[in-house]
């Protein structure tokens, strides 16, 4: 069970893929789910797909998150210089707990915020002035993201 | 066999992520959900946003309590200091099980919370002067969010 001890780069290296990928998949999923709204909305009344277009940014906010968590971990792993560094397992774990709050909040924060977000583009379809509120209710889901970005950044940068 | 007796300070760590990462989630479903329902609402009456906004702002607070316990347990492990504590897979997993509370309670109550609050805002819509009432029933939820947070600050307080 020697081995098993120095595994810990690669279980470092599976939460910076994690961090990136869910954080994706999420703003994904947020994103398609106000381009549906959106494209009824246009359907109405194309004039608007400016205001929808801004709807439908706020949820991919998240990918660009995690994408920053991946960047960030791989450089403190020596990633982008000439050598990766050897953790051992326990330094792994720590680092693959450093990438979960942006994995688990980008994913659920950014189907959350896609959501509401829709449900923004509906408003702004019957209410055009008030397109400020829709986004306004869609950010408030935006300021978790934050906090796990926080979270996340401080701990690999300890790390 | 002898790494696994370092293992500890690793899993108090995975506890501190999940700590402020899944109440965060949580929070952002919820506050999703009444940012959607309120969307509905100020379609029909603008000029209920501010209304709208405090029924939206109280399932958010289960990501600060998680902010909260992550901070606290950071602290608990010395991370902010020069070393980190050294702890035994005995008492990293105690650890874990002390961020438990408040990762699994705030990651279920912001969304409960949440659909309490989209309710409240259904309440306030049809009777606008009965909003004290809304906020008052999501409040109560709040209450066991409150009890998580408690036990395990306690829990935290003695490593």
């Amino acid at each position: 069970m020697e081995w098993i001890g120095f595994g810990g780069t690669a279980i470092a290296l599976l939460g910076a893929a994690l961090a990136v990928g869910m954080c994706c998949a999420g703003s994904a999923k947020g994103v398609g789910s106000v381009g549906e709204v959106g494209a009824g909305v246009l359907t109405e009344d194309p004039g608007k797909f400016s205001q929808v277009l801004i709807l439908q940014i706020l949820p991919g906010t998240q990918g660009l998150y995690g994408l920053v968590t991946w960047f960030f971990a791989l450089m403190r792993l020596g990633f982008f210089s000439d050598s990766l560094r050897a953790l051992e397992i326990q330094a792994g774990i720590m680092f693959f707990a450093a990438c979960m709050p942006m994995a688990i909040g980008g994913l659920m924060s950014a189907i959350a915020q896609g959501k509401c977000a829709a449900a923004g583009a509906a408003l702004c379809s019957k209410r055009p002035e008030e397109l400020s509120k829709g986004i306004i209710m869609a950010i408030m889901v935006e300021f978790y993201a934050i906090l796990c970005l926080l979270a996340s950044f401080l701990m690999l940068n300890s790390l | 066999m002898s790494w696994i007796e370092y293992l500890g300070t690793a899993v108090a760590f995975v506890g501190a992520a999940l700590a402020v990462g899944m109440p965060c989630s949580g929070s952002a479903k919820g506050v999703g959900t009444v940012g959607r329902a309120g969307a509905g609402v100020l379609s029909v009456d603008p000029s209920k946003f501010s209304r709208v906004l405090i029924l939206q702002i109280l399932p958010g607070t289960q990501g600060l309590y998680g902010l909260v316990v992550w901070f606290l347990a950071l602290m608990k492990l010395g991370f902010f200091d020069a070393e980190l504590i050294i702890l035994s897979l005995r008492e990293g997993v105690s650890f874990f099980g002390a961020c438990m509370p408040v990762a699994i309670g705030g990651f279920i109550f912001g969304i409960v919370q949440g659909r309490l609050g989209a309710g409240g805002l259904s309440l306030m819509t049809k009777r606008p002067n009965e909003l004290s009432k809304s906020i008052i029933l999501a409040i109560m939820v709040e209450f066991y969010a409150i009890l998580a947070l408690l036990s395990t600050f306690l829990m935290l307080n003695n490593f």
